[in-house]
């Protein structure tokens, strides 16, 4: 899979997602409708251009089948729907990702034949009342969000030359990083991810991944030390 | 040279004396509170008391009309039940004013002007203020419920009824009705009145055209009778005119009797629909007198509906208020089945009437400008700093401006949503653990537990627990409310009473590890 995403919108929620994504070394290529996005991202060395929201033609010229995703982020909720249904009139196997801020709006796109939505007041709802019962927990968790403290989450694919290949997860020595093992995807089991509360037994094999929670530099280490 | 009115030493040096002293003021305020506090609970157990003594009298007087009752019953009903309700009375009375806050007045006044106090005049306006309480309708009843105990009159025991009106001081629903019909007094009372003079045109009319030619119609209260019944139509049948003159005459005032009496209904349906929003005010109120949280949602937009829907037990006990100075937000919310008021959370006056000390108040600022929202954090934390207020920011510009207002946490919608959405693309994984995790799975619950003092987890090490065999993951300690959080605690860390841990896991396994270690919950 490529890193090339196509954002459309660069607003409220386009401006940050695109300098998320491109901190993580994603080659994005933003459209915009309006003249006003168009000179602001242009003014800040964006890669942008202009695209006709109502014209298929101009959809189809965006280059879509050359990327992995697709982000709906227009700041107009109409504007959006509109895009992610033309999007997969025109394009059926794209991966479209789109932000909702209403929660009728989330029905719709999913309706509309977005892959994912991510509901803004879902999540910031589940965060405010995680907020009220479970203070502490819940300001860690947040702190994955903000970067408030030096803990992240890390995936890590777990290579050939891997020392982990062969080993179960109750033999692995995750103290000594000072990290913690969350779950992760057993290949042999599918490809979805299982959570070490599951209480499934699991040895770890090439292409399998571990998600693991620590600072960089710990896990990096952890990774280093069972070869890559 | 002595000062003018220094002689009177004696009447000053007593009130004097009950003014500076702490027990008389003490003793008079813990009085007020047992009998003039709708928001202590202390009150309501006075009150209850009183109603059972009511309920509990006029139902042995009752009994005893057709059956003999032991003495002691009656006893209790006549003497014991008036006895109490004559203290109250009396403590009534005595908390109606303040006898030597006037005297002390005057005294004072009077050394500044340098005249002679005129402590007779004010001691008699004092007394009669008090005695003014003796003529007020509550002290009538009350008065007339202690009657019943003078035995040598017999009679008096019908006043035995005037203790069913001694409970509409003491129920709440009751007064609130008194109160509606109140509101409406001008209107009921004019209603009255036309009504008053139709049934005595109507009376006399009957009377005037058929006292001769009617049997039942014999004087001009039997017109009045016929009247009244009509009007109001209850419409007996036993008196029915027999003239033509008759007859229209009953036309007319039927017309108007249903027309009044569908006036009367519309006045107290109106002023009730009025009174609404005060009665949820008051039962909000009420909660709030109660101890334990308690959470005012300021702002009914999305945010706020998506909260409400996820946090149904946070908010099962009605513990629980929504402010939004946009009526028809408000007419919404009340329709989806909250408690909420049309108010302007951003007003001094407005917040204060639902913030009390004994509560733990939380404040969501869910408004949709930051503006608002800031400002209704100064408001809160000006109110009383303890309030915890959690803001959601629309501008990620905006968080140190929250926090300097005071916002103990700021969400930042925007921020996290874009945060999830590059992490569903950059790493899937961990965006479908960490929306499990914040969706409260429960196969990825996190917990929040606490080291009480009956814990068997105090002075044990990491190492000696078993969380990895219940398959829970220690994220980490925090050391009390304000202390670090220590992430991943080593091998050998010692737990102490006050620690808080954060725990990932199944639902069930944090369960059965709460439960092995007696942890408690974190409020």
């Amino acid at each position: 899979m490529n890193k090339k995403i196509i954002l459309f919108g660069y607003g409220i929620f386009g401006h940050s997602i695109y300098e998320k994504l491109s901190e993580l070394n994603y080659d994005v290529k933003v459209k915009v409708a309006q003249k006003e996005s168009y000179k602001e991202a242009r003014d800040k060395g964006v890669d942008v251009e202009m695209f006709n929201l109502y014209s298929d033609e101009s959809i189809k010229e965006c280059g879509i089948e050359e990327v992995s995703y697709v982000v709906c982020a227009m700041d107009d909720n109409h504007e959006n729907l509109f895009l992610a249904l033309s999007i997969r009139e025109l394009f059926n196997d794209v991966y479209i990702i789109a932000v909702s801020n209403s929660t009728y709006l989330t029905n719709k796109l999913k309706m509309a034949g977005v892959n994912r939505v991510i509901d803004m007041y879902h999540l910031s709802g589940l965060m405010i009342k995680n907020i009220l019962i479970k203070p502490i927990a819940s300001e860690f968790l947040q702190g994955f969000i903000n970067n408030s403290h030096p803990y992240i989450f890390k995936e890590y694919k777990v290579t050939k030359k891997s020392k982990l290949v062969g080993k179960k997860i109750e033999h692995v020595d995750f103290d000594s990083f000072d990290i913690i093992f969350v779950g992760m995807v057993d290949l042999e089991k599918g490809k979805h991810f299982i959570f070490y509360s599951a209480g499934d037994e699991h040895r770890i094999d090439c292409e399998d991944t571990l998600i693991l929670v620590g600072t960089e530099e710990n896990i990096d280490k952890f990774i280093l030390a069972n070869g890559g | 040279m002595p000062k003018r009115g220094e002689n009177n030493t004696f009447i000053v040096s007593f009130f004097l004396y009950l003014a500076r002293s702490k027990k008389y003021k003490n003793f008079k305020n813990f009085f007020r509170t047992l009998f003039k506090d709708n928001k202590s609970r202390a009150k309501h157990f006075i009150d209850y008391f009183l109603i059972f003594l009511i309920v509990s009298s006029v139902a042995i007087f009752v009994y005893e009309v057709e059956n003999v009752v032991p003495d002691w019953v009656d006893f209790y009903a006549v003497y014991v039940t008036s006895t109490i309700f004559a203290i109250e009375y009396l403590i009534n009375m005595w908390l109606y004013n303040n006898i030597h806050e006037s005297v002390l007045k005057e005294y004072k006044q009077s050394q500044i002007i340098n005249v002679e106090p005129r402590y007779f005049k004010v001691l008699t306006k004092a007394f009669l203020k008090k005695l003014s309480y003796a003529l007020t309708p509550v002290a009538i009843i009350d008065l007339l419920a202690i009657l019943p105990a003078y035995r040598p009159l017999r009679f008096l025991r019908i006043l035995v009824l005037f203790r069913f009106l001694k409970i509409l001081k003491h129920s709440d629903s009751l007064n609130q009705f008194i109160d509606v019909l109140k509101d409406r007094k001008f209107e009921l009372i004019t209603l009255l009145l036309v009504f008053s003079f139709v049934v005595f045109m109507g009376g006399l009319g009957i009377y005037i055209l058929e006292e001769t030619q009617n049997k039942h119609i014999n004087s001009l209260f039997d017109g009045i009778y016929w009247a009244f019944i009509t009007v109001t139509t209850v419409g007996y049948g036993d008196v029915s005119p027999v003239t033509f003159g008759g007859r229209i005459v009953s036309f007319t005032i039927i017309l108007i009797g249903i027309t009044m009496v569908s006036f009367a209904t519309s006045v107290i349906v109106s002023a009730f629909s009025e009174k609404l929003v005060e009665l949820k005010e008051e039962k909000v109120t009420h909660i709030l007198s109660k101890k334990g949280d308690f959470l005012i949602i300021c702002g009914y937009g999305q945010l706020a509906k998506v909260f409400l829907r996820r946090s149904e037990e946070l908010i099962k006990d009605d513990r629980y208020v929504i402010l939004d100075k946009n009526c028809k937000k408000v007419e919404e919310a009340t329709k989806d089945g909250y408690i909420a008021f049309c108010e302007d959370a951003s007003r001094y006056d407005v917040l204060s009437r639902f913030i009390r000390k004994n509560s733990k108040i939380s404040l969501l600022a869910l408004t949709g400008s930051d503006v608002e929202n800031i400002y209704i954090t100064l408001n809160a934390k000006s109110i009383d700093r303890k309030i915890r207020v959690i803001a959601a920011a629309r501008d990620k510009s905006m968080f140190n401006k929250y926090k300097r207002a005071g916002a103990d946490r700021v969400t930042l919608p925007n921020e996290i949503a874009s945060s999830v959405l590059t992490s569903s693309i950059a790493y899937p994984a961990i965006y479908k653990a960490v929306n499990a995790i914040l969706s409260s799975k429960d196969i990825a619950n996190i917990g929040e537990y606490c080291v009480v003092e009956k814990s068997s987890l105090i002075g044990k090490m990491v190492r000696d627990c078993d969380f990895q065999k219940h398959r829970v993951i220690l994220f980490g300690v925090k050391k009390g409310d304000k202390g670090e959080f220590i992430f991943n605690p080593k091998k050998d860390y010692t737990f102490e009473v006050g620690d808080i841990l954060v725990v990932l896991g199944h639902v069930i396994s944090i369960k059965y590890v709460k439960r092995l270690y007696d942890l408690g919950e974190c409020s």
